[in-house]
Protein backbone atom coordinates (compact mmCIF):
# COMPACT_ATOMS: atom_id res chain seq x y z
CA UNK A 1 0.00 0.00 0.00
CA UNK A 2 2.05 2.71 -0.87
CA UNK A 3 1.40 6.91 0.45
CA UNK A 4 -1.39 7.79 -1.48
CA UNK A 5 -3.76 5.04 -0.53
CA UNK A 6 -2.73 4.97 2.99
CA UNK A 7 -3.78 8.57 3.02
CA UNK A 8 -6.93 8.01 1.28
CA UNK A 9 -7.44 5.27 3.35
CA UNK A 10 -7.10 7.32 6.58
CA UNK A 11 -9.24 10.38 5.24
CA UNK A 12 -12.29 7.54 4.75
CA UNK A 13 -11.28 6.74 8.36
CA UNK A 14 -11.65 9.83 9.47
CA UNK A 15 -14.97 10.90 8.22
CA UNK A 16 -15.94 7.25 9.42
CA UNK A 17 -15.35 8.14 12.26
CA UNK A 18 -16.58 11.74 12.52
CA UNK A 19 -19.90 10.95 11.74
CA UNK A 20 -19.96 8.60 14.45
CA UNK A 21 -18.48 10.70 16.91
CA UNK A 22 -20.87 14.07 15.61
CA UNK A 23 -23.82 11.35 16.32
CA UNK A 24 -22.65 10.75 19.65
CA UNK A 25 -22.21 14.28 20.38
CA UNK A 26 -25.56 15.14 19.24
CA UNK A 27 -26.91 12.65 21.52
CA UNK A 28 -24.84 14.19 24.37
CA UNK A 29 -25.70 17.80 23.31
CA UNK A 30 -29.48 17.06 23.64
CA UNK A 31 -28.86 16.22 26.83
CA UNK A 32 -26.13 19.29 27.92
CA UNK A 33 -29.16 21.80 26.28
CA UNK A 34 -31.61 21.21 29.01
CA UNK A 35 -29.05 21.81 31.61
CA UNK A 36 -28.65 24.93 33.61
CA UNK A 37 -25.37 26.32 34.24
CA UNK A 38 -26.36 27.07 38.05
CA UNK A 39 -27.88 24.20 38.74
CA UNK A 40 -26.70 21.69 41.25
CA UNK A 41 -23.62 19.06 40.01
CA UNK A 42 -26.22 16.76 41.07
CA UNK A 43 -28.44 17.04 37.88
CA UNK A 44 -25.62 16.80 36.02
CA UNK A 45 -24.52 13.88 37.28
CA UNK A 46 -28.03 12.58 36.74
CA UNK A 47 -27.72 13.52 33.23
CA UNK A 48 -24.77 11.84 32.34
CA UNK A 49 -26.50 9.14 34.23
CA UNK A 50 -28.87 9.34 31.72
CA UNK A 51 -27.01 9.60 28.72
CA UNK A 52 -25.21 6.44 29.77
CA UNK A 53 -27.87 4.79 29.62
CA UNK A 54 -29.76 5.52 26.74
CA UNK A 55 -26.19 4.28 25.14
CA UNK A 56 -26.14 1.11 27.20
CA UNK A 57 -29.48 0.10 27.76
CA UNK A 58 -30.73 -3.35 26.86
CA UNK A 59 -26.96 -3.59 25.28
CA UNK A 60 -25.54 -6.84 25.70
CA UNK A 61 -21.79 -7.73 25.70
CA UNK A 62 -21.23 -11.35 24.74
CA UNK A 63 -18.36 -13.76 23.87
CA UNK A 64 -18.37 -17.56 22.30
CA UNK A 65 -16.35 -20.46 21.43
CA UNK A 66 -18.31 -22.75 19.06
CA UNK A 67 -16.29 -25.94 17.42
CA UNK A 68 -18.22 -28.45 15.01
CA UNK A 69 -16.87 -31.14 13.21
CA UNK A 70 -16.10 -30.23 9.34
CA UNK A 71 -17.83 -31.10 5.99
CA UNK A 72 -17.47 -34.58 4.91
CA UNK A 73 -14.81 -34.62 2.66
CA UNK A 74 -14.61 -38.04 0.27
CA UNK A 75 -10.63 -39.79 0.95
CA UNK A 76 -8.44 -39.27 -2.06
CA UNK A 77 -6.01 -41.87 -3.29
CA UNK A 78 -2.91 -41.69 -4.92
CA UNK A 79 -1.32 -44.79 -7.08
CA UNK A 80 2.61 -44.58 -7.51
CA UNK A 81 3.98 -45.83 -10.79
CA UNK A 82 5.27 -48.71 -8.27
CA UNK A 83 1.40 -49.65 -7.42
CA UNK A 84 1.27 -47.98 -4.06
CA UNK A 85 -1.43 -46.41 -3.07
CA UNK A 86 -1.11 -43.12 -0.74
CA UNK A 87 -3.84 -41.73 0.77
CA UNK A 88 -3.90 -38.03 -0.36
CA UNK A 89 -6.93 -37.48 1.59
CA UNK A 90 -6.74 -33.44 2.82
CA UNK A 91 -6.26 -33.18 6.59
CA UNK A 92 -9.30 -32.14 8.43
CA UNK A 93 -9.58 -30.60 11.50
CA UNK A 94 -12.77 -29.11 13.41
CA UNK A 95 -14.29 -25.53 12.30
CA UNK A 96 -14.25 -23.12 15.19
CA UNK A 97 -14.85 -19.56 16.11
CA UNK A 98 -14.37 -17.11 18.67
CA UNK A 99 -16.65 -14.25 18.53
CA UNK A 100 -16.51 -11.39 21.20
CA UNK A 101 -18.80 -7.93 20.91
CA UNK A 102 -21.58 -5.86 22.16
CA UNK A 103 -24.55 -5.35 20.99
CA UNK A 104 -27.59 -3.52 21.19
CA UNK A 105 -29.80 -4.45 18.19
CA UNK A 106 -33.74 -4.43 18.06
CA UNK A 107 -35.46 -7.46 16.37
CA UNK A 108 -38.01 -7.09 14.17
CA UNK A 109 -41.23 -8.32 15.63
CA UNK A 110 -41.43 -11.23 13.64
CA UNK A 111 -37.80 -12.34 14.26
CA UNK A 112 -37.57 -15.12 16.82
CA UNK A 113 -34.60 -15.13 18.89
CA UNK A 114 -33.11 -18.28 18.28
CA UNK A 115 -30.86 -18.66 21.37
CA UNK A 116 -31.30 -17.67 24.10
CA UNK A 117 -27.68 -16.06 24.12
CA UNK A 118 -25.59 -13.97 21.61
CA UNK A 119 -23.19 -15.88 19.82
CA UNK A 120 -22.28 -13.82 16.79
CA UNK A 121 -24.09 -15.75 14.04
CA UNK A 122 -27.04 -13.91 14.34
CA UNK A 123 -28.76 -12.21 11.24
CA UNK A 124 -31.14 -9.04 11.82
CA UNK A 125 -33.19 -8.45 8.76
CA UNK A 126 -33.69 -4.97 10.33
CA UNK A 127 -30.10 -3.76 9.10
CA UNK A 128 -30.78 -3.75 5.62
CA UNK A 129 -34.49 -2.00 6.11
CA UNK A 130 -34.49 1.31 6.55
CA UNK A 131 -37.16 1.12 9.62
CA UNK A 132 -35.75 -0.08 12.86
CA UNK A 133 -38.12 -1.64 15.56
CA UNK A 134 -37.10 0.70 17.87
CA UNK A 135 -36.15 4.55 17.48
CA UNK A 136 -33.00 6.22 18.39
CA UNK A 137 -29.67 4.23 18.31
CA UNK A 138 -28.51 0.90 17.88
CA UNK A 139 -25.01 -0.63 17.10
CA UNK A 140 -23.17 -3.89 16.97
CA UNK A 141 -19.17 -4.26 17.17
CA UNK A 142 -18.18 -7.74 16.91
CA UNK A 143 -15.05 -9.68 15.83
CA UNK A 144 -14.49 -12.97 14.70
CA UNK A 145 -11.62 -15.33 14.62
CA UNK A 146 -11.58 -18.64 13.55
CA UNK A 147 -11.33 -21.79 10.64
CA UNK A 148 -13.48 -22.95 8.64
CA UNK A 149 -13.62 -26.06 6.04
CA UNK A 150 -9.31 -25.29 6.64
CA UNK A 151 -9.37 -22.16 6.15
CA UNK A 152 -8.00 -19.36 8.88
CA UNK A 153 -10.52 -16.36 8.61
CA UNK A 154 -11.29 -12.97 10.96
CA UNK A 155 -14.14 -10.91 10.68
CA UNK A 156 -14.84 -7.78 11.79
CA UNK A 157 -18.18 -6.00 11.76
CA UNK A 158 -18.94 -2.60 13.05
CA UNK A 159 -22.01 -0.76 12.80
CA UNK A 160 -24.01 2.28 14.28
CA UNK A 161 -26.92 3.71 13.53
CA UNK A 162 -29.51 6.08 14.39
CA UNK A 163 -33.35 6.22 13.54
CA UNK A 164 -35.64 9.47 14.63
CA UNK A 165 -38.63 10.19 13.05
CA UNK A 166 -37.27 12.64 10.24
CA UNK A 167 -34.15 11.52 9.53
CA UNK A 168 -31.46 8.17 10.17
CA UNK A 169 -27.74 7.76 9.76
CA UNK A 170 -26.02 4.41 9.99
CA UNK A 171 -22.09 4.18 9.25
CA UNK A 172 -21.11 0.34 8.57
CA UNK A 173 -17.67 -1.51 8.83
CA UNK A 174 -17.38 -5.05 7.26
CA UNK A 175 -14.74 -7.24 6.62
CA UNK A 176 -15.26 -10.81 6.51
CA UNK A 177 -12.00 -12.99 5.37
CA UNK A 178 -14.36 -16.25 4.58
CA UNK A 179 -15.49 -14.20 1.84
CA UNK A 180 -13.15 -11.32 1.59
CA UNK A 181 -15.60 -8.44 1.86
CA UNK A 182 -13.99 -5.25 2.65
CA UNK A 183 -17.03 -2.68 2.87
CA UNK A 184 -17.53 0.44 4.73
CA UNK A 185 -20.02 2.68 4.50
CA UNK A 186 -21.95 5.65 5.85
CA UNK A 187 -25.65 6.41 4.88
CA UNK A 188 -27.13 10.04 5.77
CA UNK A 189 -30.90 10.43 5.24
CA UNK A 190 -34.33 12.17 6.05
CA UNK A 191 -37.32 10.42 6.57
CA UNK A 192 -40.81 11.51 5.45
CA UNK A 193 -43.29 9.02 7.41
CA UNK A 194 -45.98 8.49 4.86
CA UNK A 195 -49.68 6.95 5.95
CA UNK A 196 -48.58 5.28 9.22
CA UNK A 197 -46.61 2.77 8.03
CA UNK A 198 -44.59 3.74 4.73
CA UNK A 199 -41.79 5.53 5.00
CA UNK A 200 -39.86 7.27 2.72
CA UNK A 201 -36.49 8.36 2.32
CA UNK A 202 -33.64 10.08 0.50
CA UNK A 203 -30.28 11.02 1.05
CA UNK A 204 -26.50 10.19 0.20
CA UNK A 205 -24.53 7.10 1.17
CA UNK A 206 -20.58 6.71 0.77
CA UNK A 207 -19.30 3.31 -0.24
CA UNK A 208 -16.48 1.53 -0.14
CA UNK A 209 -15.39 -1.34 -2.64
CA UNK A 210 -12.64 -2.91 -4.67
CA UNK A 211 -12.29 -1.90 -8.66
CA UNK A 212 -14.98 -3.90 -9.85
CA UNK A 213 -15.71 -4.46 -13.60
CA UNK A 214 -11.25 -4.72 -13.69
CA UNK A 215 -9.79 -8.38 -14.93
CA UNK A 216 -5.80 -7.44 -14.25
CA UNK A 217 -5.47 -10.97 -16.06
CA UNK A 218 -7.28 -9.66 -19.23
CA UNK A 219 -4.66 -6.58 -19.18
CA UNK A 220 -1.81 -8.61 -18.78
CA UNK A 221 -2.62 -10.91 -21.41
CA UNK A 222 -3.50 -8.89 -24.53
CA UNK A 223 -0.05 -7.64 -24.06
CA UNK A 224 2.16 -10.36 -22.97
CA UNK A 225 2.39 -14.37 -23.36
CA UNK A 226 0.60 -16.32 -21.10
CA UNK A 227 4.08 -18.09 -20.36
CA UNK A 228 5.59 -15.22 -18.92
CA UNK A 229 3.82 -14.43 -15.95
CA UNK A 230 4.76 -18.04 -14.68
CA UNK A 231 8.56 -17.06 -15.76
CA UNK A 232 7.95 -14.01 -13.32
CA UNK A 233 6.79 -16.50 -10.62
CA UNK A 234 10.33 -18.36 -10.82
CA UNK A 235 8.80 -21.37 -13.01
CA UNK A 236 10.20 -22.77 -15.99
CA UNK A 237 9.52 -24.81 -19.05
CA UNK A 238 11.63 -27.10 -20.67
CA UNK A 239 10.72 -28.20 -23.85
CA UNK A 240 10.68 -31.95 -25.12
CA UNK A 241 9.49 -33.68 -28.51
CA UNK A 242 7.45 -36.70 -28.81
CA UNK A 243 8.38 -39.87 -31.04
CA UNK A 244 4.54 -41.60 -30.68
CA UNK A 245 5.38 -44.52 -33.35
CA UNK A 246 8.81 -45.02 -32.73
CA UNK A 247 9.73 -43.79 -36.33
CA UNK A 248 12.82 -41.59 -35.32
CA UNK A 249 10.56 -38.40 -36.74
CA UNK A 250 8.93 -36.41 -33.82
CA UNK A 251 5.27 -36.11 -34.03
CA UNK A 252 4.40 -33.54 -31.51
CA UNK A 253 6.29 -31.51 -28.83
CA UNK A 254 5.48 -29.85 -25.29
CA UNK A 255 7.01 -28.67 -22.58
CA UNK A 256 7.57 -29.58 -18.79
CA UNK A 257 7.82 -27.09 -16.02
CA UNK A 258 9.68 -26.56 -13.07
CA UNK A 259 9.43 -24.43 -10.09
CA UNK A 260 12.00 -22.30 -8.55
CA UNK A 261 13.45 -25.52 -6.39
CA UNK A 262 13.86 -27.48 -9.58
CA UNK A 263 11.21 -30.01 -8.92
CA UNK A 264 8.99 -30.82 -11.73
CA UNK A 265 5.59 -29.45 -11.26
CA UNK A 266 3.68 -30.15 -14.33
CA UNK A 267 4.29 -32.92 -17.40
CA UNK A 268 2.61 -30.72 -20.34
CA UNK A 269 1.60 -26.95 -21.06
CA UNK A 270 -2.50 -28.29 -20.50
CA UNK A 271 -1.28 -29.50 -17.23
CA UNK A 272 0.15 -26.72 -15.73
CA UNK A 273 -2.36 -24.28 -16.54
CA UNK A 274 -4.92 -26.23 -15.37
CA UNK A 275 -2.97 -26.90 -11.64
CA UNK A 276 -0.08 -24.36 -10.78
CA UNK A 277 -1.31 -21.77 -13.55
CA UNK A 278 -4.48 -20.97 -12.03
CA UNK A 279 -2.87 -20.47 -8.91
CA UNK A 280 -0.77 -17.46 -9.99
CA UNK A 281 -4.04 -16.37 -11.72
CA UNK A 282 -5.83 -15.83 -8.62
CA UNK A 283 -2.50 -14.09 -6.72
CA UNK A 284 -1.58 -12.19 -9.50
CA UNK A 285 -5.35 -10.72 -9.56
CA UNK A 286 -5.18 -10.26 -6.00
CA UNK A 287 -1.90 -8.16 -5.87
CA UNK A 288 -3.11 -6.26 -8.75
CA UNK A 289 -6.14 -5.78 -7.40
CA UNK A 290 -4.95 -4.59 -4.22
CA UNK A 291 -1.84 -2.09 -5.18
CA UNK A 292 -5.61 -0.37 -7.07
CA UNK A 293 -6.73 -0.17 -3.49
CA UNK A 294 -9.88 1.02 -2.32
CA UNK A 295 -12.43 2.73 -3.97
CA UNK A 296 -15.07 4.86 -3.24
CA UNK A 297 -18.27 6.25 -4.01
CA UNK A 298 -20.82 8.83 -3.19
CA UNK A 299 -24.33 8.03 -4.30
CA UNK A 300 -27.66 9.42 -4.19
CA UNK A 301 -30.26 7.16 -2.38
CA UNK A 302 -33.94 6.79 -2.49
CA UNK A 303 -35.71 4.51 0.08
CA UNK A 304 -39.12 3.20 0.15
CA UNK A 305 -40.34 0.78 3.25
CA UNK A 306 -43.43 -0.40 4.94
CA UNK A 307 -44.12 -2.30 8.01
CA UNK A 308 -47.02 -4.26 9.78
CA UNK A 309 -47.09 -6.52 12.32
CA UNK A 310 -49.94 -8.58 13.98
CA UNK A 311 -49.10 -11.98 15.52
CA UNK A 312 -51.34 -13.66 12.80
CA UNK A 313 -50.16 -11.59 9.33
CA UNK A 314 -47.22 -9.26 9.02
CA UNK A 315 -45.15 -7.98 5.71
CA UNK A 316 -42.31 -6.33 6.10
CA UNK A 317 -40.54 -4.65 2.87
CA UNK A 318 -38.18 -1.79 2.05
CA UNK A 319 -35.71 -0.73 -1.05
CA UNK A 320 -33.15 1.01 -1.48
CA UNK A 321 -32.54 2.64 -4.57
CA UNK A 322 -29.17 4.58 -5.57
CA UNK A 323 -29.32 6.31 -9.19
CA UNK A 324 -26.82 8.58 -9.35
CA UNK A 325 -23.04 8.22 -8.81
CA UNK A 326 -19.95 10.17 -8.09
CA UNK A 327 -16.74 8.44 -7.59
CA UNK A 328 -14.86 10.49 -4.96
CA UNK A 329 -11.46 8.92 -4.19
CA UNK A 330 -9.18 5.88 -4.86
CA UNK A 331 -7.54 5.58 -8.54
CA UNK A 332 -10.38 6.94 -10.99
CA UNK A 333 -9.39 4.97 -14.11
CA UNK A 334 -10.25 1.72 -12.35
CA UNK A 335 -13.71 3.07 -10.99
CA UNK A 336 -17.17 1.32 -11.67
CA UNK A 337 -17.59 4.87 -13.80
CA UNK A 338 -15.04 4.42 -15.91
CA UNK A 339 -15.73 0.90 -16.62
CA UNK A 340 -19.34 1.70 -17.72
CA UNK A 341 -18.71 5.13 -19.29
CA UNK A 342 -21.52 6.41 -16.87
CA UNK A 343 -22.32 7.66 -13.77
CA UNK A 344 -26.15 6.82 -13.27
CA UNK A 345 -25.91 3.27 -12.98
CA UNK A 346 -28.74 1.30 -11.04
CA UNK A 347 -27.80 -0.40 -7.37
CA UNK A 348 -30.27 -1.38 -5.20
CA UNK A 349 -31.42 -3.06 -2.55
CA UNK A 350 -34.73 -4.78 -1.88
CA UNK A 351 -36.39 -7.08 0.55
CA UNK A 352 -39.63 -8.51 1.30
CA UNK A 353 -41.22 -10.70 4.55
CA UNK A 354 -43.94 -11.49 4.93
CA UNK A 355 -46.04 -14.35 7.10
CA UNK A 356 -49.60 -15.66 7.60
CA UNK A 357 -51.10 -17.94 9.88
CA UNK A 358 -53.83 -18.60 7.87
CA UNK A 359 -55.54 -20.72 10.44
CA UNK A 360 -54.43 -22.27 13.86
CA UNK A 361 -52.91 -25.02 11.87
CA UNK A 362 -51.74 -23.22 8.56
CA UNK A 363 -49.37 -20.92 8.26
CA UNK A 364 -47.07 -19.65 4.98
CA UNK A 365 -43.86 -17.36 4.91
CA UNK A 366 -42.12 -15.71 2.20
CA UNK A 367 -38.69 -13.85 2.32
CA UNK A 368 -37.10 -12.67 -0.18
CA UNK A 369 -33.61 -10.40 -0.93
CA UNK A 370 -31.98 -8.81 -3.34
CA UNK A 371 -29.05 -6.72 -3.52
CA UNK A 372 -27.38 -5.21 -7.08
CA UNK A 373 -24.16 -2.99 -6.09
CA UNK A 374 -22.23 -2.84 -8.99
CA UNK A 375 -21.51 -5.90 -10.91
CA UNK A 376 -22.73 -7.93 -7.49
CA UNK A 377 -25.78 -9.18 -7.73
CA UNK A 378 -27.37 -11.60 -4.57
CA UNK A 379 -30.57 -13.30 -4.27
CA UNK A 380 -31.74 -14.97 -1.34
CA UNK A 381 -35.32 -16.23 -1.48
CA UNK A 382 -37.08 -18.32 1.28
CA UNK A 383 -40.82 -19.56 1.31
CA UNK A 384 -42.81 -22.22 2.61
CA UNK A 385 -45.67 -23.75 4.64
CA UNK A 386 -46.40 -25.36 8.21
CA UNK A 387 -49.21 -27.73 8.54
CA UNK A 388 -49.62 -28.43 12.55
CA UNK A 389 -51.01 -32.11 12.51
CA UNK B 1 -58.07 -17.31 -9.28
CA UNK B 2 -59.36 -13.96 -9.42
CA UNK B 3 -61.76 -14.35 -6.45
CA UNK B 4 -58.73 -16.05 -4.56
CA UNK B 5 -56.33 -12.65 -5.30
CA UNK B 6 -59.66 -10.89 -4.38
CA UNK B 7 -59.59 -12.77 -1.31
CA UNK B 8 -56.18 -12.29 -0.63
CA UNK B 9 -55.91 -8.72 -1.52
CA UNK B 10 -58.80 -7.69 0.36
CA UNK B 11 -57.80 -9.58 3.53
CA UNK B 12 -54.13 -7.93 3.54
CA UNK B 13 -55.73 -4.36 2.92
CA UNK B 14 -58.38 -5.03 6.02
CA UNK B 15 -55.30 -6.23 8.12
CA UNK B 16 -52.79 -3.43 7.54
CA UNK B 17 -55.34 -0.78 7.68
CA UNK B 18 -57.32 -1.24 10.10
CA UNK B 19 -57.11 -0.54 14.13
CA UNK B 20 -53.63 1.20 13.12
CA UNK B 21 -54.10 2.84 16.49
CA UNK B 22 -52.93 -0.12 17.94
CA UNK B 23 -49.51 -0.32 15.73
CA UNK B 24 -46.54 -1.34 17.62
CA UNK B 25 -45.99 0.64 20.69
CA UNK B 26 -49.12 2.87 20.91
CA UNK B 27 -50.44 4.62 24.10
CA UNK B 28 -54.05 5.94 23.93
CA UNK B 29 -55.87 7.74 26.05
CA UNK B 30 -59.52 7.47 26.21
CA UNK B 31 -61.80 10.97 27.01
CA UNK B 32 -64.14 13.38 26.47
CA UNK B 33 -64.54 16.88 26.93
CA UNK B 34 -66.16 17.14 30.04
CA UNK B 35 -63.11 15.19 30.90
CA UNK B 36 -59.86 17.18 29.14
CA UNK B 37 -58.41 18.65 32.61
CA UNK B 38 -58.32 14.61 33.83
CA UNK B 39 -55.94 13.98 30.99
CA UNK B 40 -52.45 13.55 31.47
CA UNK B 41 -49.93 14.36 28.89
CA UNK B 42 -48.50 11.60 26.84
CA UNK B 43 -45.38 13.50 25.82
CA UNK B 44 -43.62 11.42 27.77
CA UNK B 45 -44.14 8.74 25.14
CA UNK B 46 -43.63 10.81 22.08
CA UNK B 47 -40.83 7.75 20.80
CA UNK B 48 -44.17 6.08 20.39
CA UNK B 49 -47.30 6.34 18.97
CA UNK B 50 -49.48 8.45 21.07
CA UNK B 51 -53.05 8.81 20.65
CA UNK B 52 -56.19 10.96 22.51
CA UNK B 53 -59.59 9.97 21.64
CA UNK B 54 -62.55 11.67 22.50
CA UNK B 55 -65.65 9.78 23.14
CA UNK B 56 -67.89 12.77 20.86
CA UNK B 57 -65.65 11.99 17.89
CA UNK B 58 -64.69 7.98 17.99
CA UNK B 59 -67.49 6.86 19.27
CA UNK B 60 -67.10 3.39 17.39
CA UNK B 61 -63.83 3.26 18.88
CA UNK B 62 -64.62 3.73 22.36
CA UNK B 63 -67.40 0.76 22.10
CA UNK B 64 -65.22 -1.80 20.30
CA UNK B 65 -62.49 -1.14 23.36
CA UNK B 66 -65.01 -1.47 25.81
CA UNK B 67 -64.51 1.61 27.85
CA UNK B 68 -66.32 2.23 30.98
CA UNK B 69 -64.52 4.74 32.49
CA UNK B 70 -63.29 8.36 31.54
CA UNK B 71 -60.50 9.01 31.36
CA UNK B 72 -58.43 5.23 30.71
CA UNK B 73 -55.37 4.89 29.25
CA UNK B 74 -54.41 1.42 27.50
CA UNK B 75 -51.17 0.52 26.34
CA UNK B 76 -51.30 -1.29 23.04
CA UNK B 77 -48.57 -3.69 21.31
CA UNK B 78 -48.79 -5.20 18.09
CA UNK B 79 -52.60 -4.81 18.40
CA UNK B 80 -52.85 -6.68 22.15
CA UNK B 81 -53.74 -4.81 25.03
CA UNK B 82 -51.47 -4.45 27.73
CA UNK B 83 -52.20 -2.82 30.26
CA UNK B 84 -55.26 -0.46 31.04
CA UNK B 85 -55.23 2.00 33.59
CA UNK B 86 -58.65 3.44 34.43
CA UNK B 87 -60.10 6.58 35.66
CA UNK B 88 -62.88 4.81 37.93
CA UNK B 89 -65.79 6.73 39.53
CA UNK B 90 -63.49 9.30 40.47
CA UNK B 91 -62.70 10.39 37.53
CA UNK B 92 -58.98 10.86 38.03
CA UNK B 93 -56.31 8.65 36.45
CA UNK B 94 -54.31 7.04 39.48
CA UNK B 95 -50.69 9.26 40.12
CA UNK B 96 -48.44 6.17 39.05
CA UNK B 97 -50.08 6.12 35.82
CA UNK B 98 -46.76 7.41 34.20
CA UNK B 99 -44.74 5.08 35.83
CA UNK B 100 -47.04 1.64 35.24
CA UNK B 101 -47.29 2.52 31.80
CA UNK B 102 -43.36 3.29 31.41
CA UNK B 103 -42.52 -0.43 33.23
CA UNK B 104 -44.83 -2.27 30.61
CA UNK B 105 -42.64 -0.07 28.07
CA UNK B 106 -40.21 -0.77 29.44
CA UNK B 107 -40.79 -4.51 29.28
CA UNK B 108 -41.71 -4.40 25.73
CA UNK B 109 -38.51 -3.11 24.44
CA UNK B 110 -36.55 -5.28 26.50
CA UNK B 111 -38.10 -8.27 24.74
CA UNK B 112 -37.03 -7.00 21.52
CA UNK B 113 -33.42 -6.86 22.38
Amino acid sequence: MDRKQKTEKFALNSILFLIVFFLLAFTLSSYAQSENKVEKNYKVKESFKKFYKDIFKYSTIYGSYSESSPLFTPESYFVTQLGEVVDVSPETKNDFSVSLGIRKIARMDYENRENRFYDGSEQNASLQSNIGNVKGLEYLFQYTDGKQRGRDFKSERYLVRYIAKWWMIKTEVQKNGLINLDYKSADLRFKVPLFKKFSFSIGAAVRTHLPYGYNPIDDYLSENNWWELAYEYGFQDIGYSIDYDYDGEYDDFDWYWVNEQGDRVADTDLDFRRNDYTNIVNDYNRQELNSIGTLGTLSGVVGLDFYHYRDNFWLHGWTSVYPKHKHIYGDENFSYETFIGSDNWLDYNLGLISGWNVTKKLGVFVEYEKTKFWDKNLVYMKAGLNIKL
Amino acid sequence: MKHILAIILTFFITSIAAQDYKDQISVVQFSAPFTETAEISLKKFSDHNTHTFHITEKQDIFKKENITYLPTIILFHNGKEIVRIESGISLKLPEDTLDVINDHIDNILANKF
